[in-house]
């Protein structure tokens, strides 16, 4: 979040030496600028691809844009094509909105718990597990959702049907809840001590200063964190395509099946929908529509983000809808002096507790403070107990149903199709090839960008505008690039469905995500290194790259592999590039693939015996995930300890 | 074309001591960042352990199309020796659309080759016969030839409780399907007799993307397909009973848990399952037909399966290899394994005179 505070290190310390500029500077200094457009020119790919593709779908005859944004029915085949996307924005708000009112509750609770009350220890054992719930891929969710939630659906509530938007909340709640406690804890945390203890000093209890003192003054990073959820839960797919459904209905009834946005489009991968009729570019004009959501949720985000970053540099005039925003929340915060503006309520609690000789009904009233006060703990514990219970029972349902089919052929040898000859041989070698070609593409270009923004870039127009791309870049859903992906990679480019198009397609969609974290690592790097460097006659250049860069190196290592344990773990970008079944690996980037989350997603629809060998590849999937994580967090480790700085 | 890593242990441990140097921080004046040597190092290890031990290419094709064809397509992958074949979904318009744009060797189909995919191609439909051949090539060159590979039996298929509606003919499926005044509840279905319950039917079927779906309202809806189609399906009525999936497995699901539904696709899924749910005997006018392997040539919904390729491959192509193995008596064993119906049963010429245009 810290590239939306604009500026690079030149704009924030004085100038340093003369401006010696070599032609390998300028070189370098071209190349950089280069890299970080990329970004510039990814947003334009996307754009362009959607908007080519709606106008595609607009120009068919049975197409009307008014009956397009105003039409209250969506049935895309058939005798009578209707094409109203209000149907398919109702479900997408539907579970977006019953998703983010459980996680926003309980994500807060659980964050407020974890910042304010737990202890230092079960804090460092417990936010890890929470932050496990994120990494789990959303196929792993989606299958959970619709083959354990929704029996349970069904029992407690007669009325539900086989696909609804029930069973697809309830796991999406928790799929979405890792955001908002690690952004709200991160908020918390962010408010200074001596509040609380000025808090506690006057006589509050420790629950009151949470509750009436803290929480307001990060209510703009815990708006964000809902914000940035809510738009995560608008773009999610694999859970609603698996269990959410595929009629579109104009209803409110979280017991019926509904059709999300997301889940039209990647029907037109999946499903046998015709290639150039109106019901498949149909699917352009709603990514469109879907783009457009989450930019403006994103960029809300954004703004309110700015807020509560500290020294920030950027200080734009408040427009409307800040104006708006800080009105709400000017009960809270001072807005003009960004200090958390104690309520009179509060004060008068304080001051009734201040006095030394209790009488009795203050003796009664204190009590019942405190009564309050640890009931306010229990249930923001309950919060976080939901949260890993909830993982807990995925976890077993998964292990105990796949347990059973991983064999060391089922992991190395070649597959047949008879269900004793099953194997994920090529999937896993599939999935690795991917990784490594998705890290070639991403890496140079994002660790450059990096630079580029906080090492060389001044601040202007041009620096911020590529900087709020690549914030936007991150909130797309991974839908639209797996769209995007196939226009551009598959077609256009005429790679057609292989490694090359699949690799490029996630690199695409990693790469706001290495670029955030490398920035992150080259922050870490003390200015003084640059200064030594620069003091002794370094050039600008050879500064980086002899002084920033290897330091920063652990920290980028670690964000890269953070992000290719989210990339394994991605289905939407390559259901329609990946095939479904190989007898053997890829042997060159113009063959085609199979991957881990193709192979569940295939697997889950088959006859029911194939369930166990989904859930074997889910286990596996998880446990390189883990071993993933594992080795990033070894090295931020080992790297800390070797710090000296 | 870089060459790209094979399946050998030893990457794994290249990859291993490639991420074993970052610890080391290093700070002498003229050091390569380490960064380049990763760099250096990933990019060699992956060209090198490439190049070195090649497995012997084997030649590979590219299957894709529908998604009944496809458990079949994926049987015959894993046990032809002759190619490395993957194979992907996406409905039979995008078999012969990728085969047409020479995106795919094979292209699946469950239904027939129509002049609509020619016009998506830019060429002329007038091309396409009525059974699905073509007479000449379309703009980019390609000339789709049709093999008849399979059969499926479409299965009609309601809740194990239902005792009721065992027996089904095309105007009662009719009533229930489309959307010309169709029926509520399971009573109001002519010819069923007093055991009929006063409940609503629900309807757990295919999507209109399906070949499947196409299939069965091309049965029962006369004139499908043109414009004097008598009724649409009871999936555009939009009164929400007909529910639909592209996922069989769900299909089963649903009709398995809900006492009043009724629903259909191939036979293959109610094979592995016939204890959960019961199949429905199915007739034109009265003859009425159990679906099952053995009874297809009685059977009315029985419907062929098909693979196109660009034209007919010669002798000693790799692709006539494949049709060969498909349509002998090995690749045929397989078929009622997968749970389709292999082409003796239907008509043994089948068999004889495609393997003669074959050479074999």
């Amino acid at each position: 979040m810290d590239i939306i505070a604009g500026g690079s290190l030149r704009d924030r310390r004085p100038p340093i030496g003369r401006k010696v500029s070599p032609i390998s500077e300028k070189v370098i200094h071209g190349l950089l600028i280069t890299a970080s457009s990329v970004s510039f020119f990814i947003t334009a790919a996307i754009i362009c691809t959607l908007v080519d593709g709606s106008i595609r779908f607009f120009s068919f005859n049975e197409v009307r844009m008014f009956g397009f944004f105003f039409g209250t029915e969506w049935v895309p085949s058939g005798q009578d094509p209707r094409f109203g996307i209000a149907p398919l924005v109702l479900g997408t708000f539907l579970v977006a909105g019953g998703t983010i009112s459980i996680s926003g509750t309980v994500g807060i609770g659980a964050a407020l718990f974890l910042s304010e009350f737990a202890p230092l220890k079960l804090r460092s054992i417990l936010k890890p597990v929470v932050e496990l719930l994120a990494g789990i891929p959303s196929i792993v969710y989606g299958f959970f959702a619709l083959f354990t939630i929704g029996p349970i659906v069904r029992e407690l509530f007669p009325g539900a049907t086989y696909f609804n938007v029930l069973q697809g909340v309830v796991v999406m709640s928790f799929m979405v809840m890792p955001i908002i406690v690690s952004i709200s804890d991160d908020a918390l945390n962010a408010v200074p001590n001596y509040m609380r203890e000025a808090s506690l000093a006057l006589g509050a209890t420790r629950w009151e200063t949470s509750l009436k003192i803290v929480m307001p003054a990060a209510s703009s990073g815990i708006a964000a964190s809902i914000l940035l959820g809510l738009a995560r839960a608008i773009g999610e797919t694999m859970v609603v395509t698996l269990a959410v459904g595929s009629v579109a209905g104009l209803h409110v009834n979280p017991l019926l099946e509904a059709q999300p946005m997301t889940s039209y489009i990647a029907q037109t991968a999946t499903g046998d929908i015709p290639p150039g009729t109106p019901a498949a570019e149909a699917a352009f004009a709603v990514a469109l529509v879907l783009f457009a959501i989450t930019f403006v949720v994103n960029w809300i985000a954004g703004r309110i983000v700015i807020q509560i970053k500290k020294g920030s540099i950027v200080e734009t005039e408040p427009n409307f809808l800040e104006r708006k925003f800080r009105k709400l929340t000017s009960g809270f915060t001072d807005a003009r002096r960004k200090k958390p503006y104690v309520k009179r309520s509060s004060i008068r609690a304080m001051d009734r507790s201040r006095r030394l000789i209790p009488q009795k009904g203050e003796e009664r009233r204190l009590m019942l403070r405190h009564v309050k006060g640890n009931a306010g703990k229990v249930v923001t514990s309950l919060s976080l107990v939901i949260a890993v219970v909830f993982l807990a029972y995925l976890l077993i349902d998964v292990f105990t149903d796949g347990i059973v089919v991983i064999t060391w052929d089922f992991l190395t040898a070649e597959p047949g199709w008879r269900l004793n000859e099953l194997s994920i041989m090529p999937a896993i070698m599939g999935s690795a090839y991917l990784m490594i070609l998705t890290m070639v593409f991403a890496l140079p270009v994002s660790v450059a960008t990096a630079i580029y923004f906080n090492e060389v870039a001044r601040d202007t127009f041009y620096t911020r505008f590529i900087r709020r791309m690549i914030q936007n870049l991150a909130g797309v859903p991974s839908i639209v690039f797996g769209l995007v992906g196939l226009a551009i990679f598959v077609r256009t480019f005429n790679f057609g469905p292989n490694l090359l198009a699949g690799s490029l397609t996630l690199a695409l969609m990693i790469m706001p995500i290495i670029v955030v974290s490398s920035e992150e690592a080259l922050k870490s790097v003390p200015y003084s290194f640059r200064e030594a460097a620069r003091g002794m006659g370094a050039t600008r250049w050879q500064t980086i790259k002899h002084h920033v860069i290897p330091n920063a190196v652990p920290g980028i290592i670690t964000g890269t592999i953070l992000a290719l344990s989210r990339a394994i773990g991605e289905t939407a970008p390559i259901l329609f590039i990946g095939a479904m079944f190989s007898r053997v690996a890829p042997e060159g980037i113009f063959d085609s693939f199979v991957a881990l989350p193709l192979t569940i997603f295939f697997w889950s629809r088959q006859v029911e015996d194939y369930r166990p060998y989904a859930s074997g590849t889910i286990i596996v999937l998880l446990m390189i995930l883990l071993t993933m994580n594992a080795i990033a967090i070894f090295i931020r480790y080992r790297s800390q300890k070797k710090r000296d700085w | 074309m870089i060459c790209m890593p094979i399946y050998n242990s030893d990457i794994i441990y290249i990859f291993l001591f490639v991420l074993s140097p970052f610890g080391e921080k290093k700070m002498k004046r003229n050091e390569v960042p380490e960064i380049g040597w990763l760099a250096i190092l990933v990019i060699g290890v992956v060209v090198a352990a490439g190049c070195i031990g090649g497995k012997d290419g084997s030649p590979k094709l590219v299957q894709t199309g529908s998604s009944t064809v496809l458990p079949l397509a994926v049987a015959w992958a894993a046990e032809f020796d002759g190619a490395e074949i993957s194979v992907s979904g996406g409905g039979s318009s995008h078999g012969i659309n990728s085969l047409l744009n020479e995106e795919a060797d094979l292209g699946d189909a469950s239904r027939l080759m129509k002049g609509s995919d020619y016009e998506k191609v830019g060429g002329d439909p007038s091309l396409v016969t009525a059974d699905g051949q073509a007479t000449g090539p379309a703009p980019t060159g390609v000339w789709p030839h049709k093999w008849i590979v399979a059969y499926d039996v479409l299965t009609v298929v309601v809740n194990n409780n239902n005792d009721y509606a065992t027996r089904l003919n095309y105007s009662q499926l009719y009533k229930i399907f489309t959307d010309d005044d169709p029926v509520v509840y399971w009573d109001e279905v002519p010819g069923l007799g007093s055991t009929s319950p006063h409940r609503k039917i629900e309807i757990y079927a295919p999507d209109e993307a399906s070949g499947t779906y196409d299939y069965f309202f091309e049965e029962i809806i006369p004139h499908w397909g043109k414009d004097e189609q008598q009724a649409d399906t009871r999936l555009n009525s939009g009164d929400g009973v007909y529910h639909p999936s592209a996922d069989d497995n769900v299909i089963l699901n649903a009709v398995q848990s809900n006492e009043y539904a009724i629903g259909y696709f191939g036979f293959a899924y109610y094979r592995g399952n016939t204890e959960k749910i019961r199949a429905v005997s199915i007739a034109k006018d009265d003859d009425y037909e159990e679906p099952s392997l053995a009874n297809v040539a009685n059977y009315p919904m029985a419907r062929p399966l098909h693979i196109y390729t660009n034209g007919i491959p010669e002798s000693g192509n790799v692709i006539n290899d494949y049709l060969r193995y498909v349509l002998s008596d090995d690749g045929q064993a397989i078929v009622p394994e997968v749970g389709y119906v292999n082409l003796a049963l239907v008509d043994q010429f089948l068999v004889s005179s495609q393997l003669s245009k074959l050479g074999a």
